[in-house]
């Protein structure tokens, strides 16, 4: 006989899709309660009901340009993103080399994720012109320090002192030691440092959109234009839909990682 | 100075002192022959692991004189550290891949090796599918494949239940009988040291307090653990043991 609860439960994904879909309509009310019975009429313009922001979804005037400016930000997180993740890797991997290099280069990876963006801005701009490579650097920044830290924790912390003694033994080269012990052993460190980085890219890229708007637009540039208009119901969409953007770039790493890693330790 | 055959393990008048000021080992003088298993047995902090660590080159001596004749070491460390990403056949493999063994070549040797611990039918999986047993039996497939002419263990089975810890005395009994190899083996178990070994050395607080002969040839049937000249040695090192703590 089969155990009841086996059989009554259900399956992963269902429970956390229905979940998802509970909390969605749990906001959709409260959203509608504030809109219609709290708000008046008249400061209705502040939060518009759902149905209405929904409804711009099916407006070709306001959809056109707000998923071109999407994809225009995607692509400047995306490319922000794998440049963080080249500089990141190689970063860690040279701290982890020694530990005269990492008192040289781990306190400009601590000062690139203190100093605010806002103080960088204008160097960024002088530097890099006020458009499109101006956002990537800016998701860069924003992104690359998640990369460097649990890339190089990984490194050093995650082979067991008995792995480094049974490399020891075996007369390893450095190299073997970094391909064959270090770098797998920090692999599901680096996929944390890369699901973080992820969403944070996709934050850089919009708060680049916000500051360098020379060139096409971005979703960050439209989100300003549709303040300063107090176009709100644009202004919800296109929120909605770079929420839903981080989300699914931090799927497919999450994904990514399962796939990946899930094999080694039954994730 | 004589030349030592390979597999021989010298340790004269070695002593052990820390950076931290802390002494290990004083005065060791240990041999281990070629083809002759020697255990340690003592409390924990007495020193055991420092000689094996010692022996493998991992640390150097204060003192005395260490003399390592073997043309490959091997070292079973008491989790079997395993690399969850490599399968089984992939972890008994990487000694070879370390040391430029062409590849059909270490992957034969390492097929006969998981063959001999019972592991054929184990060796495309990853260590998390593989129980505690198992994966010890790979740790010592990984020690076997380099064909050492010393091994050495440190306390290997000691976080096995019972039945797993009987069943790899017994297959570690006929390897060994099989292989010829010096070994040096750590344990807290007096049973274990008694079955598997040659001599016993009793240690205690930094110091080998004692050694007992043992007396049957390898390789020794299971039963043996139960039998009353068994239990007279046993008793002989525990009692020892006793008085060196």
């Amino acid at each position: 006989m089969t155990g009841p609860t086996a059989s009554r439960s259900l399956p992963g994904w269902l429970t956390q899709a229905t979940s998802v879909v509970a909390a969605l309509l749990g906001i959709g009310l409260v959203w509608t309660f504030v809109s219609l019975v709290v708000l008046t009429p008249e400061r209705r313009f502040l939060l518009p009901p759902p149905t209405q922001v929904l409804g711009t979804l099916g407006n070709p005037t306001i959809m056109t340009p707000m998923l071109a400016a999407l994809g225009r930000t995607t692509l400047v997180a995306l490319v922000g993103l794998a440049i963080a993740v080249v500089v990141g890797l190689v970063w860690a991997v040279l701290m982890a080399q020694s530990r005269w290099v990492e008192r040289i280069l781990y306190p400009y990876a601590v000062i690139l994720q203190t100093i605010p963006i806002l103080a960088l801005t204008p160097l960024i701009g002088i530097w890099f012109g006020y458009g499109i490579p101006a956002r990537v650097v800016v998701a860069v920044i924003i992104a690359i320090f998640p990369l460097i830290s649990n890339t190089f924790f990984g490194l050093t912390a995650a082979p067991s002192p008995a792995s480094h003694d049974l490399f020891t033994l075996a007369r390893a080269s450095r190299w073997q030691r970094l391909v064959k012990l270090q770098a797998p052993a920090a692999v599901p460190s680096i996929f944390t440092g890369l699901r973080t980085a992820a969403g944070l890219s996709v934050i850089g890229a919009i708060v680049g959109d916000f500051f360098f708007q020379q060139g096409e637009v971005g979703i960050g540039g439209l989100l300003r234009v549709y303040t300063l208009r107090l176009n709100m119901e644009a202004l919800l969409t296109a929120v909605g839909l770079t929420a839903l953007f981080g989300v699914l770039v931090f799927s497919v790493f999450a994904a990514l990682d399962r796939f990946v890693v899930g094999r080694w330790y039954g994730r | 100075m004589t030349p030592e055959s390979p597999g021989t393990l010298r340790l004269t008048g070695v002593s052990k002192t820390f950076e931290d000021g802390t002494t290990a080992l004083t005065g060791i003088d240990l041999t281990v022959a070629p083809g002759e298993l020697v255990t340690l047995v003592g409390p924990s902090g007495c020193g055991k692991t420092t000689i094996l660590r010692l022996a493998a080159g991992l640390i150097a001596p204060s003192e005395g004189e260490l003399t390592v004749t073997a043309d490959t070491t091997s070292f079973v460390f008491q989790d079997p550290t395993l690399l969850e990403w490599r399968t089984a056949l992939r972890n008994v493999e990487l000694v070879g891949e370390l040391r430029h063994v062409p590849r059909a070549e270490r992957r034969t040797r390492a097929l006969e090796v998981l063959d001999a611990v019972g592991l054929a039918d184990a060796a495309a999986k990853h260590p998390r599918q593989l129980s505690g047993g198992m994966r010890m039996r790979v740790s010592i497939a990984r020690a076997l494949v380099a064909q050492p002419d010393l091994a050495l263990f440190d306390e290997p089975f000691g976080a096995l239940d019972e039945i797993t810890r009987l069943s790899l005395q017994t297959l570690l009994q006929d390897l060994f009988a099989r292989a010829e190899f010096g070994a040096l083996f750590i344990t807290h178990s007096v049973n274990e040291a008694v079955y598997l070994s040659d001599r016993v050395l009793v240690m205690g607080q930094g110091r080998i307090a004692a050694e007992v002969a043992v007396p049957w040839p390898h390789p020794r049937p299971p039963e043996l653990r139960y039998s009353a000249e068994f239990a007279a040695v046993a008793g002989r090192v525990s009692a020892l043991l006793e008085e060196a703590s």
